[in-house]
Protein backbone atom coordinates (compact mmCIF):
# COMPACT_ATOMS: atom_id res chain seq x y z
CA UNK A 1 0.00 0.00 0.00
CA UNK A 2 2.57 2.50 0.89
CA UNK A 3 4.58 1.47 -2.56
CA UNK A 4 1.51 2.34 -4.26
CA UNK A 5 1.00 5.81 -2.62
CA UNK A 6 4.28 6.93 -3.45
CA UNK A 7 3.76 6.50 -6.98
CA UNK A 8 2.78 9.40 -9.19
CA UNK A 9 0.50 9.61 -12.36
CA UNK A 10 -0.53 12.44 -14.58
CA UNK A 11 -4.38 13.56 -16.41
CA UNK A 12 -4.15 15.99 -18.74
CA UNK A 13 -6.19 17.62 -20.75
CA UNK A 14 -6.02 20.67 -23.96
CA UNK A 15 -5.34 23.03 -21.83
CA UNK A 16 -4.39 21.07 -18.25
CA UNK A 17 -1.94 18.52 -16.79
CA UNK A 18 -3.01 17.23 -13.48
CA UNK A 19 0.08 15.51 -11.27
CA UNK A 20 -1.09 13.28 -8.75
CA UNK A 21 1.70 11.81 -6.36
CA UNK A 22 5.28 12.93 -5.48
CA UNK A 23 7.09 14.55 -8.50
CA UNK A 24 9.58 17.61 -8.98
CA UNK A 25 8.66 20.15 -11.57
CA UNK A 26 9.81 23.33 -12.83
CA UNK A 27 8.61 25.97 -15.06
CA UNK A 28 10.08 28.77 -17.52
CA UNK A 29 7.09 31.21 -18.38
CA UNK A 30 6.29 32.65 -21.43
CA UNK A 31 8.08 36.13 -21.58
CA UNK A 32 11.03 37.27 -22.80
CA UNK A 33 12.57 35.57 -25.58
CA UNK A 34 11.48 31.80 -24.34
CA UNK A 35 8.76 29.75 -24.33
CA UNK A 36 5.55 28.21 -21.78
CA UNK A 37 7.81 25.56 -20.82
CA UNK A 38 7.01 22.43 -17.77
CA UNK A 39 9.63 20.07 -16.94
CA UNK A 40 7.92 17.23 -14.78
CA UNK A 41 10.47 14.47 -12.93
CA UNK A 42 8.39 11.68 -11.63
CA UNK A 43 9.56 8.28 -9.61
CA UNK A 44 7.76 5.86 -8.00
CA UNK A 45 6.85 2.35 -6.98
CA UNK A 46 4.18 0.04 -8.64
CA UNK A 47 2.61 -3.30 -8.05
CA UNK A 48 1.11 -5.58 -5.94
CA UNK A 49 3.97 -6.91 -3.99
CA UNK A 50 6.07 -9.54 -4.38
CA UNK A 51 3.66 -12.42 -4.68
CA UNK A 52 1.77 -10.78 -7.44
CA UNK A 53 2.88 -8.76 -10.71
CA UNK A 54 6.10 -8.03 -8.44
CA UNK A 55 7.76 -4.36 -7.91
CA UNK A 56 8.75 -2.12 -10.85
CA UNK A 57 10.45 1.15 -10.66
CA UNK A 58 10.70 4.07 -12.61
CA UNK A 59 11.65 7.38 -13.64
CA UNK A 60 10.24 9.67 -15.95
CA UNK A 61 10.92 13.51 -17.11
CA UNK A 62 8.72 15.00 -19.63
CA UNK A 63 9.13 18.41 -20.90
CA UNK A 64 6.38 20.00 -22.55
CA UNK A 65 6.31 23.60 -24.37
CA UNK A 66 3.85 25.87 -26.24
CA UNK A 67 5.38 28.68 -28.28
CA UNK A 68 5.52 32.07 -27.67
CA UNK A 69 3.78 34.12 -30.20
CA UNK A 70 5.42 36.96 -31.08
CA UNK A 71 2.75 39.26 -31.96
CA UNK A 72 1.52 38.69 -28.10
CA UNK A 73 2.13 40.97 -25.69
CA UNK A 74 3.84 40.13 -22.55
CA UNK A 75 1.13 39.69 -19.45
CA UNK A 76 1.57 41.56 -16.59
CA UNK A 77 3.84 40.26 -13.86
CA UNK A 78 5.86 37.66 -16.06
CA UNK A 79 9.46 37.63 -14.69
CA UNK A 80 10.77 36.27 -18.06
CA UNK A 81 13.07 33.81 -16.47
CA UNK A 82 13.14 34.33 -13.03
CA UNK A 83 13.06 30.50 -11.51
CA UNK A 84 12.87 28.74 -14.26
CA UNK A 85 15.61 26.94 -12.66
CA UNK A 86 14.86 26.00 -10.08
CA UNK A 87 13.10 23.01 -9.18
CA UNK A 88 10.20 22.47 -6.88
CA UNK A 89 8.66 19.55 -5.08
CA UNK A 90 4.98 18.72 -4.53
CA UNK A 91 3.83 15.55 -2.68
CA UNK A 92 0.47 15.08 -3.11
CA UNK A 93 -1.44 17.08 -6.12
CA UNK A 94 -0.05 20.43 -8.97
CA UNK A 95 -1.74 21.35 -11.90
CA UNK A 96 -0.25 22.98 -14.87
CA UNK A 97 -2.72 25.03 -16.83
CA UNK A 98 -1.55 26.51 -20.45
CA UNK A 99 -3.98 27.99 -23.04
CA UNK A 100 -3.13 25.59 -25.56
CA UNK A 101 -1.97 22.18 -26.12
CA UNK A 102 1.99 21.65 -26.43
CA UNK A 103 3.32 21.72 -29.91
CA UNK A 104 6.18 20.31 -28.38
CA UNK A 105 6.93 17.25 -26.13
CA UNK A 106 9.68 15.39 -24.52
CA UNK A 107 9.92 11.90 -22.63
CA UNK A 108 12.31 10.38 -21.01
CA UNK A 109 11.46 7.11 -19.12
CA UNK A 110 13.98 4.36 -17.07
CA UNK A 111 11.66 1.59 -16.31
CA UNK A 112 8.18 0.94 -16.82
CA UNK A 113 5.55 2.84 -18.48
CA UNK A 114 1.84 2.63 -19.41
CA UNK A 115 0.60 5.29 -21.16
CA UNK A 116 -2.92 6.54 -23.52
CA UNK A 117 -4.02 9.25 -24.60
CA UNK A 118 -3.93 11.51 -27.29
CA UNK A 119 -0.25 12.12 -26.79
CA UNK A 120 1.02 8.72 -26.42
CA UNK A 121 -0.35 5.14 -26.18
CA UNK A 122 2.39 2.70 -25.52
CA UNK A 123 3.44 0.25 -22.97
CA UNK A 124 7.35 -0.23 -22.27
CA UNK A 125 10.02 -2.13 -20.06
CA UNK A 126 13.67 -0.36 -20.55
CA UNK A 127 14.56 3.12 -21.40
CA UNK A 128 12.66 5.15 -23.78
CA UNK A 129 13.55 8.86 -25.16
CA UNK A 130 11.35 10.08 -27.50
CA UNK A 131 10.32 13.85 -29.06
CA UNK A 132 7.82 15.35 -31.05
CA UNK A 133 7.45 18.55 -32.48
CA UNK A 134 4.15 19.70 -33.88
CA UNK A 135 4.95 23.26 -36.13
CA UNK A 136 1.83 25.41 -36.33
CA UNK A 137 -0.10 25.90 -39.74
CA UNK A 138 0.87 29.32 -41.77
CA UNK A 139 3.16 30.38 -39.74
CA UNK A 140 7.24 30.93 -39.13
CA UNK A 141 8.26 28.56 -36.37
CA UNK A 142 11.87 29.17 -34.52
CA UNK A 143 13.04 26.26 -32.14
CA UNK A 144 15.87 26.06 -29.91
CA UNK A 145 16.04 23.30 -27.54
CA UNK A 146 19.22 21.91 -25.35
CA UNK A 147 18.25 19.09 -22.70
CA UNK A 148 20.88 19.97 -20.65
CA UNK A 149 18.12 23.20 -20.21
CA UNK A 150 14.59 22.67 -21.30
CA UNK A 151 13.26 25.40 -19.57
CA UNK A 152 15.57 27.61 -21.45
CA UNK A 153 14.50 26.42 -24.70
CA UNK A 154 13.03 29.62 -27.64
CA UNK A 155 10.05 28.40 -29.34
CA UNK A 156 8.92 31.23 -31.04
CA UNK A 157 5.96 31.53 -34.07
CA UNK A 158 4.57 33.91 -36.32
CA UNK A 159 1.44 33.49 -37.84
CA UNK A 160 1.03 34.98 -41.27
CA UNK A 161 -2.40 35.41 -40.77
CA UNK A 162 -2.17 37.71 -38.11
CA UNK A 163 -2.83 41.60 -38.70
CA UNK A 164 0.66 42.58 -37.85
CA UNK A 165 2.83 40.14 -39.60
CA UNK A 166 6.32 40.68 -38.56
CA UNK A 167 9.07 41.81 -40.41
CA UNK A 168 11.46 39.55 -41.75
CA UNK A 169 14.08 41.37 -40.43
CA UNK A 170 12.76 40.15 -36.97
CA UNK A 171 12.39 36.31 -37.37
CA UNK A 172 15.68 36.29 -39.21
CA UNK A 173 17.10 37.75 -35.94
CA UNK A 174 15.56 35.07 -33.84
CA UNK A 175 16.14 32.80 -36.22
CA UNK A 176 20.03 33.54 -35.92
CA UNK A 177 20.20 34.62 -32.45
CA UNK B 1 18.46 -1.41 -39.18
CA UNK B 2 17.25 -0.49 -42.86
CA UNK B 3 15.75 2.34 -44.20
CA UNK B 4 12.07 1.36 -44.56
CA UNK B 5 12.53 -0.44 -40.71
CA UNK B 6 13.48 3.06 -39.53
CA UNK B 7 10.67 4.89 -41.15
CA UNK B 8 8.20 2.36 -40.18
CA UNK B 9 9.43 2.70 -36.25
CA UNK B 10 9.61 6.44 -36.99
CA UNK B 11 5.67 6.78 -38.72
CA UNK B 12 4.74 4.61 -35.50
CA UNK B 13 6.29 6.79 -32.81
CA UNK B 14 4.61 9.70 -35.04
CA UNK B 15 1.02 8.04 -35.04
CA UNK B 16 1.57 7.01 -31.30
CA UNK B 17 2.47 10.58 -30.23
CA UNK B 18 0.17 12.29 -32.82
CA UNK B 19 -2.79 10.09 -32.86
CA UNK B 20 -1.84 10.60 -37.02
CA UNK B 21 -3.43 14.10 -36.91
CA UNK B 22 -3.06 15.76 -40.06
CA UNK B 23 -0.28 17.88 -38.94
CA UNK B 24 3.49 18.32 -39.75
CA UNK B 25 5.62 17.06 -37.28
CA UNK B 26 8.57 16.01 -36.58
CA UNK B 27 10.04 12.97 -34.10
CA UNK B 28 13.26 11.73 -32.69
CA UNK B 29 13.23 8.85 -30.47
CA UNK B 30 15.97 6.22 -28.79
CA UNK B 31 15.09 3.37 -27.27
CA UNK B 32 16.61 0.44 -25.37
CA UNK B 33 13.05 -1.30 -24.21
CA UNK B 34 10.47 -3.55 -24.93
CA UNK B 35 8.54 -1.21 -26.01
CA UNK B 36 4.34 -1.87 -27.64
CA UNK B 37 2.78 1.07 -28.83
CA UNK B 38 -0.28 0.96 -30.73
CA UNK B 39 -0.93 3.16 -33.90
CA UNK B 40 -3.78 5.33 -34.88
CA UNK B 41 -4.89 2.77 -37.19
CA UNK B 42 -5.15 -0.11 -34.14
CA UNK B 43 -1.39 -2.08 -35.49
CA UNK B 44 0.37 -2.34 -32.61
CA UNK B 45 4.08 -1.93 -33.19
CA UNK B 46 6.28 -3.88 -30.86
CA UNK B 47 10.53 -3.92 -30.35
CA UNK B 48 12.58 -4.85 -28.41
CA UNK B 49 15.86 -3.83 -28.04
CA UNK B 50 18.09 -1.03 -29.25
CA UNK B 51 16.21 1.45 -32.03
CA UNK B 52 16.75 4.71 -32.81
CA UNK B 53 14.73 7.36 -35.31
CA UNK B 54 14.19 10.70 -36.33
CA UNK B 55 11.58 11.74 -38.85
CA UNK B 56 9.47 14.43 -40.42
CA UNK B 57 6.10 13.96 -41.49
CA UNK B 58 4.38 16.32 -43.63
CA UNK B 59 0.20 15.19 -44.10
CA UNK B 60 -1.02 15.03 -47.62
CA UNK B 61 -4.34 14.28 -48.68
CA UNK B 62 -6.00 11.11 -49.71
CA UNK B 63 -6.06 10.37 -53.42
CA UNK B 64 -4.96 13.96 -54.73
CA UNK B 65 -1.86 14.48 -56.78
CA UNK B 66 0.11 17.92 -56.45
CA UNK B 67 -0.36 20.26 -59.70
CA UNK B 68 0.78 23.04 -61.16
CA UNK B 69 -1.36 25.37 -58.16
CA UNK B 70 -2.32 22.43 -55.54
CA UNK B 71 0.33 21.72 -53.73
CA UNK B 72 0.45 18.65 -51.01
CA UNK B 73 1.88 20.89 -48.16
CA UNK B 74 4.01 23.81 -48.44
CA UNK B 75 6.92 23.44 -45.96
CA UNK B 76 10.71 25.55 -46.13
CA UNK B 77 12.41 24.57 -43.25
CA UNK B 78 15.98 23.87 -41.74
CA UNK B 79 16.77 20.79 -39.30
CA UNK B 80 19.49 20.57 -36.81
CA UNK B 81 20.08 17.01 -34.69
CA UNK B 82 22.44 16.42 -32.15
CA UNK B 83 21.89 13.59 -30.31
CA UNK B 84 23.56 11.48 -27.92
CA UNK B 85 22.50 8.51 -25.59
CA UNK B 86 19.81 10.25 -23.23
CA UNK B 87 20.44 8.21 -20.42
CA UNK B 88 24.34 8.68 -19.73
CA UNK B 89 25.40 12.12 -21.93
CA UNK B 90 25.59 15.63 -20.46
CA UNK B 91 24.57 16.81 -23.89
CA UNK B 92 21.68 14.14 -24.98
CA UNK B 93 19.53 16.15 -27.64
CA UNK B 94 20.08 19.69 -28.59
CA UNK B 95 17.45 20.43 -31.72
CA UNK B 96 17.48 23.71 -33.88
CA UNK B 97 14.71 24.38 -35.79
CA UNK B 98 13.24 26.44 -38.89
CA UNK B 99 10.31 26.17 -40.28
CA UNK B 100 7.90 28.43 -42.37
CA UNK B 101 4.68 26.39 -43.12
CA UNK B 102 1.51 26.88 -45.59
CA UNK B 103 1.04 30.50 -46.17
CA UNK B 104 4.19 31.09 -44.84
CA UNK B 105 6.15 28.99 -46.53
CA UNK B 106 4.73 29.72 -49.93
CA UNK B 107 5.13 33.69 -48.81
CA UNK B 108 9.20 32.78 -47.86
CA UNK B 109 9.47 30.95 -50.99
CA UNK B 110 9.22 34.57 -52.79
CA UNK B 111 11.33 36.25 -50.45
CA UNK B 112 14.81 36.98 -51.33
CA UNK B 113 16.29 37.27 -47.88
CA UNK B 114 14.70 33.92 -46.90
CA UNK B 115 15.56 32.03 -50.44
CA UNK B 116 18.82 33.41 -49.61
CA UNK B 117 19.01 32.79 -45.72
CA UNK B 118 17.52 28.72 -46.81
CA UNK B 119 19.89 28.66 -49.85
CA UNK B 120 22.70 29.12 -47.69
CA UNK B 121 21.53 26.95 -45.20
CA UNK B 122 20.98 24.08 -47.68
CA UNK B 123 24.77 24.99 -48.62
CA UNK B 124 25.74 24.25 -45.04
CA UNK B 125 23.92 20.50 -45.09
CA UNK B 126 25.66 20.04 -48.00
CA UNK B 127 29.15 21.17 -46.53
CA UNK B 128 28.67 19.07 -43.43
CA UNK B 129 27.62 15.89 -45.78
CA UNK B 130 30.82 16.16 -48.07
CA UNK B 131 32.90 16.89 -44.50
CA UNK B 132 31.67 16.06 -41.69
CA UNK B 133 34.19 17.51 -39.50
CA UNK B 134 32.47 21.10 -38.86
CA UNK B 135 30.75 21.83 -35.58
CA UNK B 136 27.42 23.13 -34.82
CA UNK B 137 29.21 26.20 -33.63
CA UNK B 138 31.05 26.66 -37.36
CA UNK B 139 27.90 26.23 -39.15
CA UNK B 140 26.27 29.08 -36.65
CA UNK B 141 28.99 31.03 -37.56
CA UNK B 142 28.72 30.90 -41.10
CA UNK B 143 24.93 31.30 -41.09
CA UNK B 144 25.88 34.70 -38.91
CA UNK B 145 28.05 36.05 -41.77
CA UNK B 146 25.05 35.46 -43.80
CA UNK B 147 23.44 38.11 -41.35
CA UNK B 148 26.11 40.38 -42.25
Amino acid sequence: MLLLLASSCAIRTTTADHYVGPMFYRRGTPCRDGADVTEVVADGWGGRGRSRVGRVARIIERVAATPRDAAASCPPGASGDGDRRRWHFSALYVRFDRREPPRFVHRSVIGTQAVAGAEASALSVGAVSATILLPPPDAYCSFHYDASDPTGMRFTVWNVRGENPASEEEILKEVNP
Amino acid sequence: MRGWQHAAVGVALCCALAGCAKTLAFTTATKFALDVSQQADKNVDVSLGYDRAELAVIPAPDNTDAGDHADTYSVLGTFFVHYDNPFVTSDPLRLNQFFATGAAARTAAQSPRFRTYFGHSAGVIEDNRANPTPTFTEDLNKLKELKK
